[in-house]
């Protein structure tokens, strides 16, 4: 841009030195012309005085001697004013054709005087006399003819001089109006040039701003020139693709956030409802235990044809399924005694996979595995993780109405403090885990629900159809086992499981 | 009467007026106590340019004597002995020849003559003619159209003439078939080289400067005879000049090329300097006058 409107204002200046230099040229031409005319003009008063001496010289020609006797000094001046004028239209004059014919004229008024002055001092009269007065008169009449030629030519000059010095006025003229004319058209279409370059490239990077008030993050302002207003322009549209990412990171770092916080939000909730079941179910456990004691005492008392042997069995049948439930409610509140062995965690998957097999084919699910291998060990209570496997499993089943897939497979990865600190709110240390993924592509989990999936009781099943126990058992097994568990699902799409496992390092 | 009164009046008043404007005219050209001073020239060479020569000295004497001096130039040689003798000039540059006639005549004094460049203060006539011309001798002389300058010049016709007498020609107007006086030394000289004479007089000084200027001269005109040396033209003034201004006149002349705008005026009188002169001097001049049968008391002439 700066080039530009250095280049712009040297095209004007150029221009207007153009137009001035023409116009000096006329003027300096004319003022030439001006003084030469000047100069004819007073070479015209020589010229006359030189006319004047030249008449008085001729009137003594033919005079007798006696005359130039009394009037020789007169003569004498007039002949010398003659010389004088001659000469002094020689110093007038410089162009050569006309030098050559003042010295030519000259050469004759010198000849006049040598005449002349014989005519003077001629004694003798008769032939001689008067062929010196003709030699003189003859001389006197070509200097006439000479001054006279001289006197055509000057005014003819003169004519010619004043003519082109109006011509060269007159153009003069109408070079200064196109000059400025010019000029004046060069510089509005130079100054709207540089307006249009300066304020194109400036109205779009309003609206370039503009769009990025509005929100529309990541606009790019389209330029097509290589000035300074593209370096401008390249340096908004990184900006506005800096600020672009910036939001995204921004608006991913704030759902993270979010995730994180309803995640700790569940797991508070899955604690304090840990807490509460368990102790609720280690009481009521106990009571259960003494009832059930002596339901067996009573029931062995009582005969079996007695007629209340009846409500004896279902009140024992009530009591087992309330026994299932505090077990269950246990499981999930990590107060159930485990016992930890090193087991790998493929023959688990397996064992799980075969018991279910049947019923997967009878509803058309196709289970598909996986495996790491060789197997990852986890060291654990194989009873509880064949358990939360099953659940899931049968969870997927049931969301799968027409059939479908299940895929289970397993990876170990070495989750880190990023991934620790991502997900405080689980409780484990950074290490070597077995990644254990259980995806179906069944009906899918509504977002709504997904935070309280793992709570103690909630179910979507229906009523009878669910306790709304086997997710929280399987979170309560998983947080025994030191790992953790997610969810991830699509209404529609499917339900993936993800659960890390620490893999076992036998001491050394 | 009365009528006869006024005319009588009238004739007085008239003689009255014409007395006084008479007196006014002739007065400031002679009297010494006048405001300028006239002296006169010879028209030795060409009229113009021997006014142009002597302009410079006109304005250093006045400048040095504290009187206009003016110059003025005659048509003829004899003028100047009726100029002096009608107290028209107060002095003049005058010829040998001129100035002898002056002296015996009129009484005129001479003051100072210029040294020429070859640096003596005299001159001498020149008998020429030209080269194609076939003249050789006096003898050849006659029949031939002969260029005198004025009868009252040395070189240019004192000197022929007492030249052809010495060589026999008694009578000049019959020896020759044609003989006119020119004026001057280089319209007698001109005439040579024109054709319009076949034989000329002139004076050296004169002849010298005309061959410097005229190349063609140089190539076709030949000297035949020259004379012996006469004084150059001299400042002589009237005898009734005062003794003060003629001493300024004479002083001033013979200091003239102490100063630097004396040898500018020198330089412009072709001359080296000015030195005095007196009546001695013309004494060869007399002699040649002698040869030539002119009586200088009583010297007459007429131009032709």
């Amino acid at each position: 841009m700066k080039k530009r409107i250095v280049l712009s204002f040297v095209l004007i200046f150029s221009f207007f030195v153009l137009g001035a230099g023409v116009l000096l040229y006329h003027l300096f031409s004319s003022s030439s012309n001006l003084r030469y005319l000047i100069g004819l003009h007073e070479i015209g008063d020589i010229r006359q005085e030189l006319s004047y001496n030249l008449q008085n010289v001729q009137l003594y020609v033919l005079s007798p001697p006696v005359i130039f006797t009394e009037h020789l000094d007169k003569v004498i001046e007039s002949v010398d004013l003659l010389d004088e004028s001659i000469r002094a239209c020689h110093d007038c004059h410089h162009v050569p054709g006309i030098r050559a014919e003042i010295e030519s004229t000259e050469l004759l008024v010198a000849d006049l005087k040598v005449e002349m002055s014989h005519l003077i001092t001629l004694v003798s009269e008769g032939d001689r006399r008067r062929d010196l007065q003709r030699n003189v008169s003859d001389l006197s009449n070509k200097i006439k003819d000479q001054v006279h030629e001289m006197v055509i030519r000057a005014a003819t000059t003169i004519q010619s001089k004043s003519d082109s010095v109006m011509s060269a006025i007159d153009k003069s003229y109408v070079y200064l109006a196109f000059t400025m004319l010019l000029v004046l058209l060069l510089a509005f279409f130079v100054a709207q040039y540089l307006t249009k370059s300066v304020t194109k490239p400036i109205k779009s990077l309003m609206e370039g701003s503009s769009e990025i008030a509005a929100g529309r993050w990541g606009y790019q302002v389209a330029y097509d020139g290589k000035d300074e207003f593209a370096e401008l322009v390249g340096i908004f549209n990184t900006m506005s693709r800096s600020l672009y990412t910036k939001k995204r990171q921004l608006h991913q770092q704030m759902d993270e956030l979010k995730n994180a916080q309803n995640q700790l939000i569940q797991a508070e909730r899955l604690t304090a409802l840990g807490s509460m079941a368990g102790g609720i179910a280690h009481d009521f456990n106990n009571i259960l235990g003494a009832m059930m004691g002596h339901l067996s005492i009573l029931r062995k008392t009582i005969p079996q044809d007695h007629d209340n042997i009846a409500m004896l069995e279902t009140v024992e049948k009530a009591g087992f399924r309330a026994s299932d439930l505090v077990n269950q409610l246990l499981t999930f509140s990590r107060k159930k005694t485990t016992k930890p062995l090193p087991l790998p965690i493929s023959t688990i998957i397996t064992s799980v996979v075969s018991i279910l097999d049947s019923t997967m084919k009878n509803n058309k699910i196709t289970l598909t595995l996986n495996l790491f291998e060789p197997s990852p060990i986890v060291y654990g209570d194989s009873t509880q993780l064949e358990q939360v496997l099953m659940n899931l499993c049968v969870n997927a089943r049931d969301s799968m109405k027409d059939g479908g897939e299940i895929k289970i497979s397993t990876v170990t990865r070495y989750l880190d403090e990023q991934f620790v600190e991502k997900y405080k709110h689980v409780d484990f240390d950074p290490g070597e885990f077995v990644q254990i993924i259980v995806a179906d592509n069944g009906s899918g989990i509504e977002k709504k629900n997904l935070t309280q999936i793992f709570e103690p009781f909630f179910t979507t099943k229906g009523e009878g159809k669910g306790t709304g126990l086997g997710l929280s058992m399987v979170y309560g097994i998983v947080q025994a086992h030191g790992g953790c568990c997610f969810v991830d699902s699509t209404l529609g799409q499917g339900s993936t499981f993800t659960i890390y496992l620490p893999v076992h390092s036998p001491p050394h | 009467m009365l009528q006869t009164s006024s005319c009588i009046v009238s004739r007085y008043l008239s003689a009255v007026i014409t007395f006084v404007l008479f007196c006014c005219l002739i007065v400031p050209g002679t009297a010494n106590g006048k405001e300028s001073l006239t002296l006169g020239l010879l028209p030795e060479m060409n009229v113009f340019s021997q006014s142009k020569r002597f302009q410079p000295l006109a304005v250093y004497l006045s400048k040095k004597i504290g009187k206009e001096v003016r110059f003025t130039i005659l048509s003829r040689y004899g003028n100047i002995i009726k100029s002096l003798q009608k107290k028209q000039v107060d002095g003049a540059f005058l010829g040998s020849f001129t100035g002898t006639l002056a002296i015996h005549q009129l009484g005129v004094e001479p003051l100072a003559r210029p040294v020429n460049l070859d640096g003596s203060s005299m001159y001498f006539g020149h008998i020429f003619v030209r080269k194609d011309s076939g003249i050789m001798t006096v003898d050849d002389m006659k029949g031939k159209i002969m260029a005198f300058v004025e009868q009252a010049t040395t070189a240019g016709y004192v000197f022929p003439l007492s030249y052809l007498q010495l060589h026999g020609v008694e009578k000049y107007q019959d020896f020759f078939k044609e003989y006119y006086f020119t004026g001057s030394h280089d319209a007698s000289i001109s005439a040579v080289l024109s054709g319009n004479a076949d034989i000329g007089a002139a004076k050296n000084t004169v002849f010298d400067h005309f061959l410097e200027t005229n190349p063609r001269a140089r190539r076709e005109i030949v000297i035949l005879a020259s004379s012996l040396a006469v004084p150059s033209n001299g400042l002589c003034v009237s005898k009734d000049m005062d003794t003060e201004l003629k001493n300024k006149l004479k002083n001033t002349l013979l200091r003239m090329k102490e100063d630097n705008e004396g040898k500018k005026v020198l330089k412009v009188l072709r001359a080296l300097d000015f030195v005095e002169t007196n009546k001695e001097d013309y004494e060869v001049v007399e002699k040649m006058a002698s040869h030539a049968n002119i009586s200088l008391s009583n010297y007459q002439y007429e131009n032709k």
